[in-house]
């Protein structure tokens, strides 16, 4: 077995030193592009589905949501509620937020969209959308007649620049009429553009919780919340801090940032799996084909040596074990090259991230994914020369011998 | 050393049936060194593929030392001519990607000897054939003697019972041709290696112990010089 070994390595060493380094090289070349294109897109996607994530923690739903208990449109006594999760060890701030469904008009433009209010002091704790300005500022809190809207929503002064309605390029300090869905009609001065590149939070409308009070119009300040989002410490672990929110009486309908996205995230992700899942069948197709025509016409213009060896009494197994080898060989050398030129993109894209309509993605390179392609790779290039070499090797020698 | 008997070997040509051996016995001593003669077409290299194992007859039986060789595996036959034979053909037959040393000691690594002493072996039969100096030149630098010599060292390499040389002097010049056959001759007297070869040319029958002549496929006539 050992001896055998040792006579493949030597004649696929032999054959890769002095049968032909420009072919060799060329292989290697491919194999590596075939590598990198197994695992670029991937990266790319993982890395759209990171800034996804973040987006939604940053922007929706922060660390933990609660929302309504079934069958139930609010959160009642919210206060209270806020109160309670306030005092549980992990959560840094709950912010509660209470949506009334509205149309915002400006000039001859109309928006139909969700009016958010919430207390921005304790939004400012639990979300980034602060962070976040385009123009203007962002709420404060005794803030009346005031606005907040998304940069998706001011929109363009020529419309059809716009993706979705706006309200075709209303600026800072415009004022603006919200039609609520409870019949009260505001108007508000704008008071800060947000740019989050999160079409969804780019998409949103927001006033304090005061002016909210006033638009409900109750005697009491309204205690309802439509959710209430909570922003954990940064060593938390999530599904921890959950069961501890439920284990102290919380009777709502309690989420992690994931459990509160999972479909549309699911889906996504589900979505770009089968991409991802394509371009690797895709790309592996590519380096089967490719070994497979480089070691038949190897092997094919290498019959008379191989019926020479076998001749001589060199086992077949010996023979094809030297051309998986050099197989191997140009496998190895192409994924590392394949790893620098991967490595290269990725510092590419993370100095210059790719601009997507959800925000600017840097590719993610996971050691899983790059362990599962390369075993991939390997097995594929495997079969891929075994096949040629042992169909020649299978030939009668004075056949292969006289290369006919 | 090797009997053979009613070798027949028929190939089939579309629908014509080629009898290339048509029922040759033959015994070979140890230490013998046969030449098989005859014309283009005779089934002198037939006979010797098939001695060499090369290539199975279409009936008969050969006996090598006392074994039924034509009832091994493929994988065994190959064993058996890595252990016992050296081979030495018209064109070389060398692998190009290999220098001259590593040619040589290709068999003797295949069997399993320690590189070190593949080397110093591999390097003693080259000086044998006069080629230490071109020990580490890739076949496409030497001259058709040259190479032919190299094979031969090749084939000398696993100390073999038998050698089989099939017209391997068919490329070569006379001076060359000649040389060869010195070496031949050598070797046959100093170590008692059979050595089976086959030729066409008349003057190569000084150096045999014995000549078949084939014709059409049976032997037309055996001589001991």
């Amino acid at each position: 077995m050992f001896e055998n070994l040792r006579v493949s390595v030597f004649l696929a060493a032999r054959a890769l030193q002095r049968g032909g380094r420009g072919r060799v090289l060329m292989n290697i070349i491919v194999i590596a592009f075939v590598f990198t294109n197994m695992i670029f897109l991937p990266s790319v996607i993982s890395g759209a589905v990171e800034t996804y994530n973040v987006q939604t923690i940053d922007f929706m739903t922060s660390d933990i949501v609660i929302g309504p208990r079934e069958n139930e449109r609010y959160i009642e006594d919210a206060d209270t509620l806020l109160g309670r999760v306030n005092r549980i060890p992990g959560v840094v701030r709950a912010s509660a937020r209470f949506s009334m469904p509205a149309s915002i008009d400006f000039k001859e433009n109309s928006v139909s969209i969700e009016v958010k209010a919430f207390d921005p002091r304790d939004e400012v704790e639990v979300t980034r959308i602060h962070e976040y300005m385009k123009d203007g500022n962002y709420l404060g809190s005794g803030d009346r007649d005031e606005i907040l809207l998304g940069v998706l929503v001011t929109g363009h002064e020529d419309t059809s620049q716009d993706f979705y309605e706006s309200l075709g390029g209303a600026a800072v300090g415009d004022v603006v009429t919200v039609r609520y869905a409870n019949g009260i009609v505001r108007e508000y001065r704008i008071k800060g553009i947000v740019q989050t590149t999160s079409y969804i939070a780019d998409y949103m409308a927001f006033v304090t919780a005061d002016e909210m009070d006033a638009v409900l119009g109750g005697a009491e300040p309204n205690t309802r919340a439509t959710e209430i989002l909570i922003k954990a410490t940064d060593d938390a672990d999530l599904h921890a801090l959950k069961r501890m929110i439920l284990s102290f009486g919380v009777g709502e309908e309690v989420k992690t940032w994931e459990d509160a996205t999972s479909d549309i995230v699911a889906e996504s992700v589900e979505s770009f799996n089968i991409i991802n899942n394509i371009t690797i069948i895709g790309s592996l197709i590519i380096a089967v084909v490719v070994i497979f025509i480089l070691i038949t016409i190897k092997t094919f213009t290498n019959r008379k040596q191989i019926g020479i060896l076998k001749a001589i009494g060199i086992q077949k197994s010996v023979i094809i074990n030297s051309y998986v080898m050099q197989v191997f060989f140009i496998c190895t050398f192409g994924i590392i090259l394949g790893l620098l030129l991967l490595e290269g993109m990725v510092l590419y894209f993370t100095a210059f991230p790719i601009e997507f309509p959800d925000g600017t993605v840097t590719p993610i390179v996971d050691v899983g994914m790059l362990i599962e392609n390369t075993l991939l790779l390997y097995l594929a290039s495997a079969v891929a020369g075994f096949i040629p070499a042992w169909r020649i090797t299978n030939e009668k020698i004075l056949d292969a011998m006289r290369g006919a | 050393m090797i009997t053979a008997k009613n070798l027949k070997r028929i190939y089939t040509m579309g629908l014509v049936q080629v009898h290339a051996l048509n029922g040759v016995s033959i015994d070979i001593g140890t230490g013998e060194f046969v030449g098989i003669t005859g014309a283009s077409g005779s089934g002198k290299s037939t006979l010797l593929h098939i001695l060499g194992l090369l290539d199975d007859p279409t009936e008969g039986e050969i006996m090598i030392g006392g074994e039924d060789v034509l009832g091994f595996s493929d994988s065994r036959k190959g064993r058996f001519r890595l252990r016992k034979f050296g081979f030495i053909f018209q064109d070389y037959a060398l692998v190009p990607e290999l220098s001259a040393l590593e040619n040589v000691i290709l068999p003797a690594i295949a069997r399993g000897i320690p590189l070190p002493e593949a080397r110093a072996s591999g390097g003693e039969y080259l000086d044998r054939v006069e080629l230490s100096a071109r020990r580490d030149h890739l076949p496409a630098e030497l001259s058709g003697g040259e190479q032919q010599r190299v094979a031969i060292a090749r084939a000398l390499v696993n100390n073999p019972d038998v050698l089989f040389a099939d017209e391997p002097c068919a490329n070569l010049d006379s001076t060359n041709s000649r040389k060869v056959l010195d070496l031949f001759r050598q070797i046959n007297e100093e170590l008692n290696q059979t050595v089976i070869m086959v030729s066409h040319e008349d003057w190569h029958r000084e150096y045999f112990d014995r000549v078949i002549r084939l014709r059409d496929g049976k032997i037309e006539h055996e001589e001991t010089l």
